[in-house]
């Protein structure tokens, strides 16, 4: 965004600054970060039973990396994440479209979607432990229900909104009923959709770790929970990492595929 | 610009009925046309127009005033095709209306470009749903609309990349990229400044010397139904009606001088003025 300023200039306007500046800003933030939480445990104001050292979180995820633990648990996890998820956006979506473009399809599965939206999704976990025991499927299944509703009820939203005038527009340029659809509703959902899309992975993610640490011998949320039964912070520290890295990871992968598909979308700096 | 026209007397400016000078093909034709609403939370119906009966002529410019909740919209939206009369009768060349159709075309107030549509892409919006984007020279028909309405530069721009005038030359060219016979325009103006809005009543005049199109203008200022208009049409408070139609016999191009010089311009305003005043006073009278 071009912004027009006179006076005055910016302290540090070099090249240089411009380029590598923020970079640097963010590495000597997160280095203070680590070196005051290190001399906060190190000096024993913190017991390390509550705080790992830094350090000895960096050798616990070193550890992890070779005995090829932390490989196999973030595959794991992974994998039930990406089935589950890819199911929730493969059912809501186009659940969530029709229920907003039928009152019918609305009448029929209104009553399920909302009581499952306003349940506590963990209220189901023992559930479908109980029908599938600790095999993935309960655990795809509890990401599935998890992700799915956001997903399902931001589409709904999105194509109950659409702008009247719009519908108006289309209709008198002789837009078929079919045409009203694909070229007015959709596109005007898109950005419902992404939205849906993005709280729905935060949802997934609560799936995910909630079906791990009920009773499951895999999976980061099992390493994290099984940290904390022994008494590792260090252990449980660096797979919370390891979590925040990837929740990270996939919320910035999701903005930028939002940004090449819903490139009109006014940006907003308040 | 010196005209030589004389003065015409108030009697013949008062007067109903089109100017010998215009042409007296109908187009449109509406008769004892009632148009209600279904108030679904307070279980009645709104009459919006009641006995309403006009004719609008092909090539002419008939702009619409009226209070505020007349039934403009109403009106304009029924020649589209959205709107079914409840009863009496319109036509467009003679055949009752039943929806929407390519020989009318329609530029809204709230503009209604698609907002993930690129300035040209939204141009050439209607062409595409009708199929005709395809056809051979139909990419170059958009371009040239761009064009004249002097959107070359901001063909790749978003709506929401363009001001207020920007889009409406937007809608305008989606309207006119159709070449409909009939071009219904709501209120098209009203959201931009005045000057904006002098220099594209200019630049519609021009486009509509080339084109020849009929055209429905609704507005809230009788000083745009003047310099525009070939006819006034005056309706009065709900439910709708027509109260006068005043002839506007300014001599053509009017972007070559300035009307509101013309010693017609007065007196007509004045009279278009009482008109109105009765009309929402009328209606400010019985809460409406
Ligand atoms: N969809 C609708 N449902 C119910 N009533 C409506 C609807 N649209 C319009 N009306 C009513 O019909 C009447 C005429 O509305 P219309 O929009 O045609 O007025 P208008 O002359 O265009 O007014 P304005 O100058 O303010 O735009 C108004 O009283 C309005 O409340
Ligand atoms: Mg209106």
């Amino acid at each position: 965004m071009a912004r027009e300023r006179a006076a005055p200039p910016e302290p540090f306007a070099t090249a240089a600054w411009k380029r590598f500046g923020p970079t640097l800003i963010t590495l000597l933030n997160v280095g203070t970060f680590f070196a005051i939480w290190q001399w906060v445990v190190a000096s024993g104001f913190v017991s390390k039973l509550f705080l790992p050292l830094p350090t000895d979180m960096v050798a616990s995820l070193v550890d992890l990396i070779q005995t090829g633990q932390l490989w196999t648990n973030v595959q794991y996890s992974l994998t039930n994440f990406t089935v589950g998820f890819v199911l929730s956006i493969i059912f809501g979506i186009p659940l969530g479209l029709l229920m907003g473009a039928s009152r019918l399809v609305n009448r029929i599965l209104g009553p399920y979607v909302w009581a499952l939206y306003a349940t506590p999704r963990i209220a189901l976990v023992p559930l479908f432990i109980l029908w599938l025991g600790f095999s993935p499927q309960a655990k795809i299944i509890i990401i599935f229900l998890s992700g799915v509703m956001p997903i399902l009820v931001s589409s709904m939203d999105g194509v109950k909104t659409v702008d009247q005038s719009l519908l108006k527009a289309a209709r008198v340029f002789g837009a078929s009923k079919r045409q009203l659809y694909t070229r007015v509703v959709l596109p005007f959902t898109v950005p419902f959709i992404m939205t849906g899309v993005r709280q729905g992975i935060g949802r997934a993610l609560i799936g995910l770790l909630v079906s791990e640490f009920f009773g499951s011998s895999k999976g980061i949320g099992y390493l994290i929970e099984r940290a904390g039964q022994q008494m590792d912070p260090a252990t449980m520290f660096a797979m919370l990492a390891v979590l925040v890295a990837s929740s990270v990871g996939l919320v910035a992968l999701m903005s930028s595929i939002e940004k090449r598909i819903a490139p009109w979308r006014e940006e907003v700096h308040v | 610009m010196l005209l030589g026209s004389t003065v015409m007397p108030e009697s013949l400016v008062a007067s109903g009925g089109a100017t010998a000078t215009l042409p007296q093909r109908a187009t449109v034709e509406a008769r004892d046309l009632t148009i209600e609403y279904e108030r679904r939370r307070e279980k009645t119906r709104l009459v919006a127009l009641h006995g309403f009966t006009l004719t609008v002529y092909a090539g002419e410019f008939l702009a619409v005033l009226g209070p505020s909740g007349c039934g403009k919209t109403t009106f304009i939206n029924t020649v589209a095709g959205l709107l079914p009369p409840s009863e009496g009768t319109i036509t467009v060349g003679g055949k009752p209306i039943e929806g929407p159709g390519p020989d009318r075309a329609m530029v809204f107030q709230e503009y209604a470009l698609m907002p993930w549509l690129s300035a040209w892409d939204n141009v050439a919006f209607g062409l595409d749903l009708q199929g005709r984007l395809k056809q051979p020279g139909g990419r170059d028909t958009v371009q040239r609309f761009i064009e004249l309405v002097g959107l070359r530069g901001f063909e790749r721009s978003y709506p929401h990349e363009l001001s207020g005038g920007m889009r409406q030359r937007v809608g305008l060219a989606r309207a006119l990229v159709t070449e409909p016979q009939i071009l219904l325009m709501d209120e098209p103006f009203a959201a931009v400044d005045a000057m904006t809005r002098e220099v594209m009543q200019g630049e519609l005049e021009r486009i509509l010397a080339q084109t020849g199109q009929t055209v429905i203008f609704i507005t809230h200022s009788i000083d745009e139904a003047i310099t525009l208009g070939d006819r006034i049409v005056v309706i009065s408070s709900r439910p709708g009606q027509i109260r006068e139609i005043i002839p506007v016999p300014l001599p053509r191009p009017r972007w070559e001088y300035d009307t509101k010089a013309h010693p017609l311009f007065v007196p007509i305003r004045e009279h278009a003025w009482g008109l109105l005043q009765k009309e929402v006073q009328g209606n400010v009278a019985r809460g409406g």
